[in-house]
């Protein structure tokens, strides 16, 4: 039982990952105008190719990356508590259940 | 003590992000990007400190044996990964439009990137090396290794040419930040000092009941 859900959760968390990078990805692409494949290192500085308005793009980047990987921390630790209430609650069942017998 | 804990942290990171989009100065050379910096700096230092605390609580752990040191280190690195990724996520971000790249094999970059590896590292090694003592042990050898590169990252900026700026925070500092930026900073990493050892106290709670599952679950397959 206990392996079934180490099992289920680990594959949950396989699952989720390509949505999140997925995610990532969309968000940067919307939000700074990436392009991975294009991107060139020898490209100057954006900043003073763009104005200061152009640079909050990467200021609301950052802040919205950071707030989604807390969150997501936090969903995670409340999915892995509500499992472990169910964990117990099936022991102490099953515990009954020995005991009666 | 958990949900003060908890409201101070929420209040303070409100603090946070009025004070760098709307409050603080803006700086002349790098302009808005520069703002970036009362988020990524935090995050750096918690990803610092969180190792040591990986690497504090294991000897701790193999001095005393004691599985609640175990639960802290583990729950530490849990959460080192989370802050290790956000330096470097954020740094790439911070890195484009300053450096005119999102990546670039800087001695700061590169001892931070190690880190997260270590963090994985000893991630890995808790799940698949045997469960009990020995696991733990195995892991507390990488968590010392991974101690070593906290001091490496805060210093590289002074021991190698990088393309960061000097240290303008720590003991060590060469220079210093306007007022209002200091404060802006210093709320900054407050709020996220504390909502890290929230988030701590929470994991090492939830880690200390699956040690306890897991006993119970070994109990029982011994017995039938």
């Amino acid at each position: 039982m206990r392996f079934i859900n180490m099992l289920q959760y680990r594959l949950n968390k396989f699952v989720i990952v390509p949505f999140v990078l997925a995610g990532i990805l969309f968000i940067c692409k919307d939000f700074v105008g990436m392009n991975f494949l294009s991107a060139d290192p020898l490209v100057g500085s954006s900043s003073e190719a763009d104005g200061p308005a152009d640079n909050l793009k990467f200021l609301f980047a950052v802040f919205f990356i950071t707030w989604l990987a807390f969150f997501a921390y936090i969903f995670f630790l409340s999915k892995r508590l509500s499992g472990m209430k169910r964990e117990v609650e099936e022991l102490r069942k099953s515990m009954a259940v020995s005991s009666q017998e | 003590m958990r949900t003060a804990l908890f409201i101070i942290s929420a209040f303070l990171m409100l603090c946070t992000i009025y004070m760098i989009f709307i409050w603080v100065p803006t700086e002349q050379n790098l302009g808005v990007s520069q703002r970036i910096f009362y988020f990524h700096v935090p995050l750096a230092w918690i990803g610092m400190v969180s190792i040591i605390v990986v690497g504090v609580a294991s000897i701790a752990h193999l001095v005393s044996g004691d599985n609640k040191w175990d639960a802290l280190a583990y729950s530490s690195a849990e959460l080192g990964v989370i802050f290790a990724t956000l330096i470097l996520v954020t740094g790439a971000i911070w890195a484009k439009p300053v450096w005119g790249v999102w990546w670039s094999w800087d001695p700061k970059l590169t001892t931070t990137l190690i880190l997260w590896f270590i963090y994985i590292g000893y991630l890995m090694v808790r799940a698949y090396s045997p469960s009990g003592s020995q696991g733990r042990r195995y892991a507390s050898v990488v968590a010392l290794l991974g101690a070593i590169d906290a001091p490496l990252i805060y210093l590289a900026s002074i021991w190698w040419r990088t393309a960061h700026p000097d240290l303008n925070i720590g003991p060590l500092a060469e220079s210093s930040l306007d007022s209002d930026m200091l404060l802006t900073f210093v709320v900054a990493l407050l709020a996220f000092t504390l909502f890290y050892i929230y988030l701590l106290w929470e994991r090492v709670r939830i880690r200390m009941v699956e040690d306890t599952l897991d006993e119970v679950y070994q109990y029982a397959s011994v017995s039938t």
